[in-house]
């Protein structure tokens, strides 16, 4: 009888500037990390979506300063559930939040001693931007200015833990299985452009976590994305298939041939979808093969 | 290379709702300068929606008197909107004009993709009907408190508090049109530079100020120079 080779897991990701950003000359504001070594587990992935709004005029750092400090404190995390029972995870996880709160905030006020806000930086601002900044800074709260979101997952080897404050979206999808999952719901209360967000006093308190021991359901794709990438597609339902198509193309025409075609997808959807940035990253096992 | 991956791919619909006052007191001077002014803005409105090709702006108007209807009930694509002249008679039902918007805004029938709408109030008289329980419905709904909310006072017997309330935020006052061109002006305005602030908004969190400020919108334009008597309304 054949003997089943279980292949190395691969993570891709990709960032891409908005159309609408493109066209008013405004950076990407999103930014994403994967970490996975050697095609293992556990693996970590995270997007963070800046605000872009005048009055954040540093999110650009603050969504990068977000997806960094999330990794690490994702990274400590799974380094110490290595030691602990899989039923005392989930009560450990509840502590992720104001790690993650804590690592950003810290992050945030060092790059602002490191550069300060100066006059001409304010100056660019729209009058009731520089108004609102000067009075964050007076009051010595940076972090409006660089307010970001925050969609997380770490897939360890038994459990799959999922952490997000604010919107973006993440999908799950098993080999075989028809449905696509959404491990955490849609904030109905998130319509139009509002959000919850790390440069919020109740930050911590507004995470939403899903853990779950995997059993027969681990994953053969986890994708997270910010929001600019559901909002592209017409109906939620066009949305979740991105995740069924994409490990049907990934099974056919392998995760390198993917990787490379994966800007070009964001770039389309936010061209004739949203506008918006779009970030993606997603964690992918290929089927196993037969040993020969 | 396969397909992209997905569903159709859509741009984001914006509702953009005009709440005109038809009453008695808006008969001749004021009514013509009023469909004139809204004819002439949607080349505008349409130059708009072209610069910010990710909104799909969608346009409805709703006129109230004796009680408040739909002037265009299907929300239609300001590429393909026409305006129909409205007529003026009757008293000021502005608080029911308040209630068919709440009703339009509801979640069942927003999708949740969408932009902040867009509603432009224009009046130029007191409500007749209750004004406030029609504001209170429209605030009830998630997308009412979303959307930006601009108002346009015609003359000097406009109702500002009214209008104020209708706004919801200290930092926008109403417009106000004294005549023809100040009118056209103002609709311009209303009509132009909410639409593009709500095309392409920023995130936003509740921590961000005002809630009521949901866009940020740039300043009003000024009056236009003086007028002759006759121009006046």
């Amino acid at each position: 009888m054949p003997t089943a080779v279980v292949q190395p897991w691969w993570a891709l990701s990709a960032s891409v500037c908005g159309a609408s950003h493109a066209r008013t000359g405004l950076p990407n504001q999103d930014a994403v990390k994967v970490v996975q070594d050697g095609g293992g587990l556990p693996a970590i992935l995270a997007v963070s979506d800046g605000h872009g709004s005048a009055k954040c005029f540093r999110s650009h750092v603050g969504s990068q300063l977000a997806v960094d400090a999330a990794v690490a404190a994702l990274d400590d995390f799974a380094t110490g559930a290595s030691e602990i029972p899989p039923e005392q995870i989930q009560a450990s996880a509840a502590l992720l939040p104001g790690a993650i709160v804590r690592r950003w905030r810290a992050a945030v006020a060092e790059h602002h001693a490191a550069n300060p806000i100066g006059e001409s930086e304010l100056a660019a601002l729209e009058p009731a931007a520089a108004v609102s900044a000067r009075q964050a800074l007076d009051r010595g709260d940076p972090f409006l200015i660089y307010g970001a979101t925050l969609v997380s997952a770490l897939l360890g080897p038994t459990w799959l833990l999922c952490l997000q404050l604010g919107d973006g979206e993440i999908l799950t999808v098993s080999r075989g299985a028809a449905e696509v999952m959404q491990p955490i719901a849609v904030d109905e209360s998130l319509i139009a452009n509002e959000t919850t967000s790390l440069c919020e006093r109740d930050a911590e308190q507004n995470f939403r976590l899903h853990f779950r021991m995997l059993g027969d359901s681990t994953p053969a794709l986890l994708l997270l994305a910010t929001d600019g990438y559901p909002n592209s597609f017409e109906t939620p339902a066009g949305f979740r298939q991105v995740a069924s198509d994409l490990l049907g193309i990934l099974d056919q025409d392998g995760a390198e041939s993917v990787a490379q075609a994966l800007p070009g997808w964001l770039e389309e959807s936010s061209r004739l979808g949203s506008g918006d940035d779009v970030s993606v990253a997603i964690l992918y096992l290929p089927p196993a093969k037969e040993a020969p | 290379m396969a397909n992209r991956p997905g569903g159709a791919l859509a741009t984001r619909p914006l509702q953009f709702i005009w709440i005109v006052d038809c009453s008695g007191s808006m008969q001749g001077k004021k009514i013509e300068a009023l469909n004139f002014a809204i004819r002439e803005a949607i080349p505008a409105m349409q130059d708009v929606a072209r610069e910010n090709p990710n909104a799909q702006v969608l346009m409805r108007a709703v006129r109230f008197s004796d009680s408040a209807h739909w002037h265009v009930a299907q929300p239609t694509d300001v590429h393909e909107f026409k305006w129909t002249d409205l007529t003026a008679d009757g008293v000021t039902d502005m608080g029911q004009a308040l209630g068919i918007v709440a009703e339009a805004l509801k979640m069942e029938n927003m999708p949740p993709r969408g932009l902040p709408p867009v509603l432009v109030l224009i009046s130029d008289g007191q409500p007749t009907d209750n004004f406030t329980k029609g504001l209170a419905k429209l605030m009830a709904e998630p997308w009412g408190v979303k959307a930006v909310r601009v108002a346009i006072a015609i003359g000097d017997d406009a109702d500002l508090n009214v209008l104020q309330q209708f706004i919801g935020n200290v930092e926008v006052k109403p417009l106000r049109a004294d005549n023809a061109r100040d009118l056209a002006k103002k609709i311009r305005w209303a009509s132009t530079v909410p639409l593009k602030a709500a095309s392409n908004p920023a995130s936003r969190t509740q921590e961000q100020g005002d809630p009521a400020a949901n866009v940020t919108l740039p300043a009003p334009p000024e009056p236009i120079g003086p007028v002759s008597a006759d121009e006046v309304f």
